[in-house]
Order: structure tokens, then sequence, then C-alpha cells
């Protein structure tokens, strides 16, 4: 190793774990402040960064749980997580797998699954949030569609899509933990239900499904073409409902900016 | 006497403010009278959505220069390719006057402190950035400015000024200079040196722009924590680059502690102040 990555490696190590003694002969005790205070200076400025970050990803979350809670929470975190993206953007995705851990082993997050939910419903916001811009599927493109090229047809869905299958009535936690100020709310346990979120132009959205709802979406998701997106609604309801239900689904994906395009597999 | 004919190659663009979301709609409906806008590159560095919508729309109506903090110049990590296609793709996208970066490292082994830090002050570490920047520069097809950042840590190996070290790693990669004057200051209190000293040893000719922001006393030592406004001293040092490099594009730096926009507009016109004073004496 160079002089140069030996001295980046030392630095790094010191305000990775600042608990660790090591020397800091490599700081010159000539500067206006003791070596060991020049080195905490960068040793509190990343936790302190870090901290905010997460605090801003996860508002409900800090809510929830308080900020002493979810100091200690996201210090642990950073520390066992660290970076490793140039945008600290992406710095808190694991933040939902990682409380998910916590409480399943921490007795200290026990009967705090609702947690994990709500972690991973914030985070699934801000994929929504950036996800690209694209092109939307209109009425028009719909209404051009020859009536024989209809079950072949597949869809491909607005990048910001996202679904998750809650427990807990989470999206009404976020709502009220998010409210200024924050109105008062628990976690209720057996709200099964599937989420739809997604950006609408520039919007941030969110709402439940139906069951049928989620299973047609589900056919689209995975490139199934209208017939087959029918076949499934013909186990959940009266055939001759059918094509109804089917053309009312896509006439609201599509109106609600949720289809991107459609297309033929030749 | 310094006129502006030794840099009547400089592009100019007036004075600037950082481009912050808070301001994102009173920008677009109001258009405040500030000549040109500085971005953080990474925050645009996005699929799609609100910020790069802002972008497109504020773009129209504003120049702008392209400020990084990902970069990692100086790290003897791998120089990342897929950041830098990232960047040059934001570059076409919003077609900067010019692009910075930082004159520090941000992580080795594949992590990312998020944190600028700076290098030291030895000939190895100069060829190692000029090296880089060089590398950088021909990749993006144009020059880079470098920034000087605000240290806290003095490193023993350091056997070079701060200024040397600066203007031997700009003249050997032949890149550009963001000179941060708050950096200056702060780093001259923490380290114990003249931060005339520092300014008077600066090539003129590369100083593309300046940063000006407010910093905290904690500590014994000052923090650049662009959450204040321009201290007097600060001021002072900044009529004397003004008084050094000529018409220089100036812009002020605010990142927490946001305030309304009028009230940045109100410090940008202090800065206008001193700066056209500085010249009009030198014409005088
Ligand atoms: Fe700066």
């Amino acid at each position: 190793m160079t002089p140069l990555a030996k001295l980046q490696h030392r630095f790094q190590e010191s305000v990775l774990d600042p608990g660790k003694a090591v020397s800091t002969t490599w700081i010159s005790a000539s500067g206006r402040a003791a070596p060991d205070i020049q080195l905490s200076i960068y040793c509190h400025a990343y936790r302190a960064r870090l901290r905010e970050v997460l605090a801003n990803d996860y508002p409900a979350t800090q809510t929830a749980i308080g900020d002493d809670h979810f100091n200690a929470l996201v210090t642990d975190y950073i520390d066992t997580h660290p970076s490793h993206y140039f945008n600290l953007r992406d710095f808190g995705q694991h933040l939902p797998g990682y409380l998910a851990d916590r409480v399943q082993y921490d007795a200290g997050y026990q009967e705090m699954h609702w947690l994990v939910e709500l972690a991973e419903f914030e985070w699934t916001l801000g994929l929504a949030f950036n996800a690209a811009d694209v092109i939307l599927f209109t009425e028009q493109d719909m209404a051009e569609i020859p009536f024989e090229a209809w079950p072949e047809l597949r869809f491909i869905v607005h990048p910001s899509l996202h679904r998750l299958e809650f427990e807990w009535n989470t999206p009404e936690m976020w709502l009220a933990l998010t409210a200024d100020p924050p109105t008062p709310v628990s976690a209720v346990h057996n709200q099964a239900g599937s989420w739809l979120i997604w950006r609408e132009q520039l919007v941030t959205r969110f709402r439940s499904m139906p069951g049928d709802e989620q299973q047609a979406l589900d056919k689209v998701c995975m490139g199934g073409s209208f017939y087959q997106i029918c076949e499934q609604l013909a186990t959940l309801m009266n055939e001759e409902e059918v094509p109804l239900r089917a053309a009312g689904l896509l006439k609201a994906w599509i109106a609600r900016g949720l289809i991107h395009k459609a297309y033929l597999n030749t | 006497m310094i006129t502006n004919e030794h840099y009547k190659n400089r592009p100019y663009l007036g004075y600037g403010l950082g481009l912050r979301k808070e301001h994102y709609e009173t920008v677009l409906t109001e258009r405040p009278d500030v000549d040109w806008f500085e971005i953080i590159s990474e925050n645009y560095m996005v699929d799609g959505g609100k910020p790069l919508d802002y972008l497109t729309r504020i773009r129209e109506h504003y120049p702008m220069v392209m400020h990084g903090v990902s970069m990692s110049i100086g790290s003897t990590e791998p120089l990342d390719f897929d950041y830098l296609k990232r960047l040059k793709a934001l570059i076409k996208r919003v077609q900067p006057a010019w692009f910075s970066d930082h004159l520090c490292w941000t992580g080795v082994n594949g992590l990312n402190l998020h944190d600028l830090m700076p290098l030291p002050y030895t000939e190895e570490a100069i060829q190692h950035v000029a090296d880089r920047v060089s590398q950088v520069q021909d990749y993006m097809g144009r020059q880079m400015l470098l920034e000087n950042v605000s240290s806290y840590v003095s490193y023993s190996a350091s056997h070079l000024c701060e200024w040397e070290f600066l203007r031997e790693v700009a003249e050997r990669a032949d890149c550009l200079i963001l000179l941060d004057i708050n950096n200056i200051y702060v780093s001259a209190y923490n380290h114990n040196f003249d931060p005339y000293t520092y300014l008077h040893a600066i090539p003129a000719e590369r100083v593309y722009q300046l940063h000006l922001a407010g910093h905290t006393h904690e500590n014994n030592l000052i923090i650049d924590t662009h959450d204040h406004p321009i201290a007097d001293p600060v001021f002072e040092l900044y009529a004397a680059a003004i008084q050094q490099f000529g018409r220089v594009s100036t812009m002020i730096e605010r990142d927490d502690h946001i305030p309304p926009l009028p009230e940045l507009l109100a410090e940008l016109d202090q800065v206008r102040h001193i700066a056209e004073h500085q010249l009009s004496d030198q014409v005088a």
C-alpha cells in the first residue's frame, strides 16, 4: 500500500470505529486543537450527516418511536451498514430489512412488527418519488387497438409502480404520523391488504386494492396477456362479469397513469 | 494595478446562489434577480420525478453550473466510472457553464463517508490527484473546477502548504479552480496560517468561481456549517480576492437553516456591492 492509501485507510477506520484505540501519530499535534479533537470533528460529522439523511427518509418511523429510540436505532444502522453508494439517497435502503432482523432477534423490539412495514412503506414512497418519467399509455391509444389484437395484448406499467402487502394499518399510521402536527394512532394487526404505490405525474400516491384487482395487476406485472388477465379474473367471478371488470380495471389504471405501454408479443 | 485584461477569456456569470428545493417554487413564480444557480449534481442523479422537473423548468430561465460531492478525486480507490457516466449524462442535460468537485477524498474500501476528507500536502498526493483530474477531464472532454475544502485535521505527512498543493495540482492537471473564500478562512483559523498568503498564491487565470458561506465556532475550531450568514472577516477576504482576481462569478452556499429567498437575495446584494466597489476602485 502506498503512504497515501495507508493514510486514507487509517483515517477511515478511525471514523468508522471511533471506539477502537488506534494511534493518532498521523495527525499533526501542531494545530490549534489536539489530534483527538481534530479527529472527533470527522467522527461526529459522519454520524450526524447520516442520521439526518435517515430522519429525512423515515419521518414517520422517527415519530412513531420517538427521537431517542430512533437515534439509537439509526446509530446502530450506521455502524453496521456503512454506505457503499455515491449518492446519499441510497444509504437508507437497508433499514427496513435491518429493522426486520431487530424485531426478530432483539427483545427491545418485540411486538414491533408494524414498524418494519412502516419503514418499508416510507422507503417505497421515496422510490416512487424518484422513479423515471415515461410516456403514458392513454385512452386514445387504447381506442386505436384493433379488436382482434386484444387477447394477446400485454402491458408495461409505470416504473414508479410498487405493490406492498401489509398486515397492519400501515398507510393509516403513516398519514397520522406525518400529519402536522401528528395525530394519535395505534398499530392495528389483521388489516391484511394489498397496496399500490405509484407516482401520478409528479405526485406520489397510494391506495389499497381489492383482491381481484391485485391478482389482475400481478398478471400484468408478470407480462401476462389481456386474455390471461381475464382468465385470472374468471377464477374470482362469474364469467359474464369478466369482460366488463377487466375493461374497467384497465381504464382506471390508464386514467391514473399506471400504464406506460401496450405491446404484442410477435 | 490589476485589471480584467489578463482574464478576459474567463467566462463571467455574475452573482449566483445554490439552488435549494426550499426555493424551487419561489424561483419559478417570482424569477428573482439572481444571475445564475449552482446545483448539487448528485441531487439530480435520479431517473425522474419532481427534482428533475424543477431543474428543467428553472434551467430555462437561468444559467447554471454543476457542483459535485462524490467524485472522490483524491481517493486511492479507482475512479468510479459509473458515477462519471451519470455525471456526464447530467452535464449533457443541464449544459452547465462548467462543473466542479472538491479537492478531497470521500472513502476507500468501496465505502463512502459522504464527507470531504482532506488530503495530505505531499508530492505523492499532488501527482495522484493531478493524474486523476486529467483522466476525468479526458473522459468528460472538458476542464473541471477543483474546490479547496475546509479541514479540521492536519497531517503529520504534509510538507507543503495547502495553497502550494492546490496550485500545483491545478497546474499539473491543467484544471480550473473554484476558490471557496470561507473555506480558506476556516482552514486558516484551524491550522494557524494567514488566509491572505493563501489567496496571493492562487493563480488568477485558473479561478473561475468563488464560494461564500457562513461558519460556526465550536471546540476552539471553526466548522464550515453553511448555516449562517457570511461572516465579516470572510467578506474582507472576498474583497481582497476580487482585488486580486478581478471579476469572478461568485455565489453563496447555504445548506442548513435555509432562510426565505429574499434574505439570501439581500445577502447576495451585499456581495455584489462589495465586489463592484472593489472593481470601481480599480478603474479609478
Ligand atoms: Fe464551497
